[in-house]
């Protein structure tokens, strides 16, 4: 650990909240520009040097979710100043969301905390009860959860929930609804429109700006953000970080962010803490961190984390003349509904897939790019357009979908949802030789271990159920199942998305090193533009169902011609501080 | 057209489809039975009665046409709101029917006033528990509330407070007194199943998320229940509403027979013996109606407790 030093660097957040507003002087600014910065991960709220309060300290916390079980938790040390923001990072299982828990009181009844001190603003609260924890809430401490579509009540209008949070503490029923529609104006949310309207009406992002707007309706000290932008895309993930940041400095409060994405934690944090298996293994000022890592786990994480400006692992060469493309769209499009409820998802999308090579098709969530998957899998019809593939002309006809799923398949996003939990591995994996009467009994099973081989599992796992498998190692069993029937086109609708950074990067590897063994065609979907740029040759940038940008994956990410596509890359997270591409992070 | 209006319409042309597809296999079963129409009608004994007789008989009530024929005949009839006359005592079906259903809604509506109330406590109150061996006690009580047989808790019931106690008397008493222990029997089961649905959904609703949000944000646990757990586990009750009629009908049965009402459950049970087709096919359709307004209900009802099932009117972005 690097020295104490005291320096007199002000906040990011502070400096952000300047830049951005140079007359804004609340009271709460004329508070928190006297707050000195300090290397954090170190208790001096003691050392008599600090007379401001921290917002939040905890020293030596072990947790178990079991009396008996390994420590989820060991021995964490953490403080979070007033006005600035520690960034939690780590993968899954590494703790960081069960420190959160702890220190937001929201550990459940089963597990066992053991701190040496925990501080909210100064109060005490190791050991406190449901009603000290319950008077604290909402005025010194604001919790913002990731929302994966169920952060809110999905039977209230916005409103109606959000202000009776207000009127449990006593706020008069007006009062509670002015001051709600103050917190969604706040958020850029219209109070009219928005608070009358229910959680599924609303997008992910603006139900995100709502988890906000809760959190901070009555300006807290203290607020902890478990992966606020995790479920979101690149830009809507930049608005909502802005927006925290902004409010958390106009409110003078300390912000814990929890985060798996260093990108987030590099743009965003005064301080990293790096967590793995429960344990702290790398802390300090976030330059520090990033130009210098200390710890080999820090290093793993960074090296693992694709950036877009890392130079693409993949060497595109060029087609040769005369091969027939794999996939050809020319004017593809195709609308849902009729009438006014009729929705363009795909208008006039053109490309060629050749043989042996990657096509990125990367935008914002409803920029029409599984539909564009799906289409070219005949899993879906079309409107208008040409498209031939394998050479041959896919037209409107459905059956014609049969044959083309022994030479394309799919693997979808989420393994746990594709794979059918009752099923074993060898099921899953063989279920498409069953399908199509490939093989006899003997050589399906021998088919199966080959496929495992193939994917780097070991045979061993064949008889597990998905439920008894990790993340990393379910998706490698789709695209096992994928591999089944020797195809020569793989569609891949974000097939890393839900894993672990360094898990993402061992699955690329596979699929470059099955491309390059097998021959292998691959369409792949992502809003994850560094990932694209990792495995891609050519890239089609997507918005509101129309290809915007197309060309070689460097030519479009290093000379973006289009405003959309720029924007698009300078919203992924870790490029705030770029100043040169030669950075590796 | 408003599609709330041709929701409903669509609703009501199923709804006779049902009822008639309801009277058609009822009608094909019961004519299929074992057992003479005849004897039936002149009381279970051919023997006494002379070739003339069973000749007249049969032709009064139609049995010599052919079964095409008595079908479309009673169909009609049926549709006309003529479900025939009973073979053993001669009355009307709709009379019987219409002097049976008073007593039986009387036992339904203080089963269901002390089930629903109950079962949602119990569930409310073993999700709700902090204690948790009181937790664990709440929520075994359901599955035992549903495995105990009617019949047997009717008896007890019987046993304790009308022949022990002497509070209540075993027959003939008029108003509460008549209807409580025969409406307490037919609760529990009821009770039971509703608490057990009620408990799953809101035990499943108390780990999603934004009960954590809302936790978060201060709110007691008694408020988190309330308003935030229970509203969207309530939708799971409707969804169970018309099993719980059933039951109510099926429970009827069992419990008029007990507690000797002359119900609905009671009219079942002596025509079914008793062979008397009409009446049968009667509390058949009765039942069959009941279904089907009752899903009706829910159905329209399920838009307004839960706005995820909202028909859309208007793209919203």
């Amino acid at each position: 650990m690097t020295p104490w030093t005291p320096t007199l660097t002000r906040s990011r957040a502070q400096q952000r909240t300047e830049a951005t507003q140079p007359a804004a002087s609340g009271p709460a600014d004329a508070h928190h520009q006297e707050v000195d910065a300090e290397e954090t991960g170190r208790t001096h709220t003691e050392h008599g040097t600090d007379n401001q309060v921290a917002a939040l300290t905890l020293r030596d916390l072990t947790v178990r979710y079991a009396p008996a079980a390994s420590p989820a938790v060991e021995g964490v040390s953490l403080t979070v100043p007033v006005g600035q923001t520690l960034a939690v990072v780590g993968e899954s299982g590494s703790g960081k969301s069960t420190t959160a828990a702890v220190a937001a009181g929201l550990l459940p009844g089963s597990a066992h905390a053991r701190t040496a001190e925990q501080r909210l603003m100064g109060q005490d609260m190791r050991g406190a009860s449901d009603k000290v924890w319950k008077n604290v809430r909402g005025d010194l401490l604001g919790y913002v959860p990731q929302d994966t579509g169920t952060g809110l009540n999905p039977v209230r209008t916005i409103a109606s929930q959000l202000s009776e949070t207000l009127r449990a503490a006593g706020t008069a029923r007006r009062q509670a609804a002015a001051r709600i529609a103050t917190a969604l104006a706040d958020v850029g949310l219209d109070p009219e429109l928005h608070g009358s309207r229910y959680p599924h009406e609303l997008s992910g992002g603006q139900r995100q700006r709502v988890l906000i707007a809760l959190a901070l309706a009555r300006e807290p000290r203290l607020v902890i953000a478990d992966e606020p932008t995790s479920a979101l895309d690149v830009s809507a993930q930049k608005s909502i970080l802005d927006l925290l940041e902004d409010r958390v400095a106009r409110a003078g409060a300390g912000l814990l962010l929890i985060t798996h994405d260093l990108g987030v934690a590099r743009d965003r944090a005064d301080s990293i803490l790096v967590m793995e298996k429960g344990r702290v293994v790398e802390e300090g000022r976030a330059e520090r961190v990033f130009a210098d890592p200390q710890h080999e786990y820090t290093r793993r994480l960074m090296s693992a984390s694709p950036v877009v400006h890392a130079v693409p692992h993949r060497k595109t060469g060029t087609v040769p003349e005369g091969t027939t493309p794999v996939v050809r769209a020319k004017g593809l499009s195709k609308a849902f509904g009729t009438g006014p409820h009729r929705v363009q998802a795909v208008t006039d999308v053109d490309f060629e897939l050749a043989p042996g090579r990657t096509l990125g098709i990367v935008g914002e969530s409803g920029s029409g790019k599984s539909t564009t998957a799906r289409i070219l899998l005949g899993l879906e019809t079309y409107d208008q357009g040409e498209l031939e593939v394998f050479g041959k002309p896919l037209g409107h006809n459905r059956r014609q979908g049969r044959e083309l799923a022994t030479r394309a398949r799919f693997v979808h996003q989420d393994p746990t949802g594709s794979l059918d939990p009752k099923y074993t591995v060898a099921a899953s994996i063989g279920e498409p030789l069953r399908g199509f009467r490939i093989g006899t009994r003997a050589e399906r099973a021998e088919r199966v271990n080959e496929l495992l081989d193939l994917v780097a599992l070991p045979r061993d796992l064949a008889g597990r159920r998905p439920a008894e498998l990790s993340g990393g190692q379910r998706q490698r069993v789709s695209i096992a199942r994928a591999l089944a029937v020797d195809p020569e086109l793989i569609v891949l609708d974000e097939p890393v998305s839900a894993l672990d950074v360094s898990v993402q990067a061992q699955i690329l590897d596979l699929l470059a090193d099955l491309q390059e063994r097998l021959g292998l065609s691959y369409v792949f979907i992502s809003h994850d533009l560094a990932v694209i740029r990792q495995i891609s040759d050519d890239v089609l940038v997507m918005a509101e169902g129309r290809v915007i940008e197309s060309g070689p994956a460097g030519e479009v990410f290093d000379t973006p011609r289009e405003r959309l596509t720029r924007t698009l890359i300078e919203a992924v997270p870790g490029t705030r501080h770029e100043s040169g591409r030669a950075n590796v992070i | 057209m408003n599609p709330v209006v041709a929701m409903i319409l669509r609703r009501l042309g199923f709804g006779v489809l049902v009822l008639w597809a309801a009277y058609t296999l009822a009608f094909l079963l019961l004519y299929a039975l074992p057992g003479d129409s005849v004897a039936a009608v002149l009381g279970g004994d051919l023997s006494t009665a002379t070739q003339q007789e069973i000749d007249e008989i049969r032709h009064q009530y139609g049995f010599d046409q052919p079964l095409i024929v008595q079908y479309l005949t009673s169909l009609g009839d049926a549709v006309r709101g003529n479900l025939g006359t009973s073979y053993t005592t001669g009355q009307p079906v709709t009379a019987a029917i219409g002097q049976a259903l008073p007593v039986t809604i009387e036992l339904a509506a203080w089963s269901l006033l002390i089930a629903v109330p109950g079962g949602i406590l119990v569930a409310l109150a073993a999700v709700g528990a902090r204690n948790p061996w009181l937790r664990n006690l709440l929520s075994g009580l359901p599955s035992v509330g549903v495995s105990l047989p009617t019949f047997w808790v009717g008896l007890l019931l019987l046993q304790f407070f009308s022949f022990r106690l002497g509070l209540i008397p075993a027959i003939g008493a008029r108003g509460f007194a008549g209807v409580i222990l025969p409406a307490l029997t037919l609760s529990l089961p009821l009770g039971a199943m509703i608490a057990q649905v009620l408990l799953r959904s809101l035990t499943h609703e108390w780990t999603r998320q934004f009960v954590t949000t809302y936790r978060a944000a201060g709110l007691s646990r008694v408020r988190l229940l309330l308003s935030h757990a229970l509203p969207p586990a309530g939708v799971s009750l409707l969804s169970i509403a018309g099993v719980v009629l059933g039951n109510v009908l099926g429970g009827a049965v069992i419990v008029e027979t007990v507690f000797t009402r002359n119900g609905i459950g009671r009219l079942a049970e002596t025509s079914v013996t008793g062979q008397d087709m009409p009446v049968v096919l009667g509390v058949v359709m009765l039942s069959a109606l009941v279904f089907v307004v009752v899903n009706l209900v829910v159905d329209l009802l399920y838009p307004i407790l839960d706005p995820r099932t909202r028909p859309v009117q208007e793209s919203r972005s």
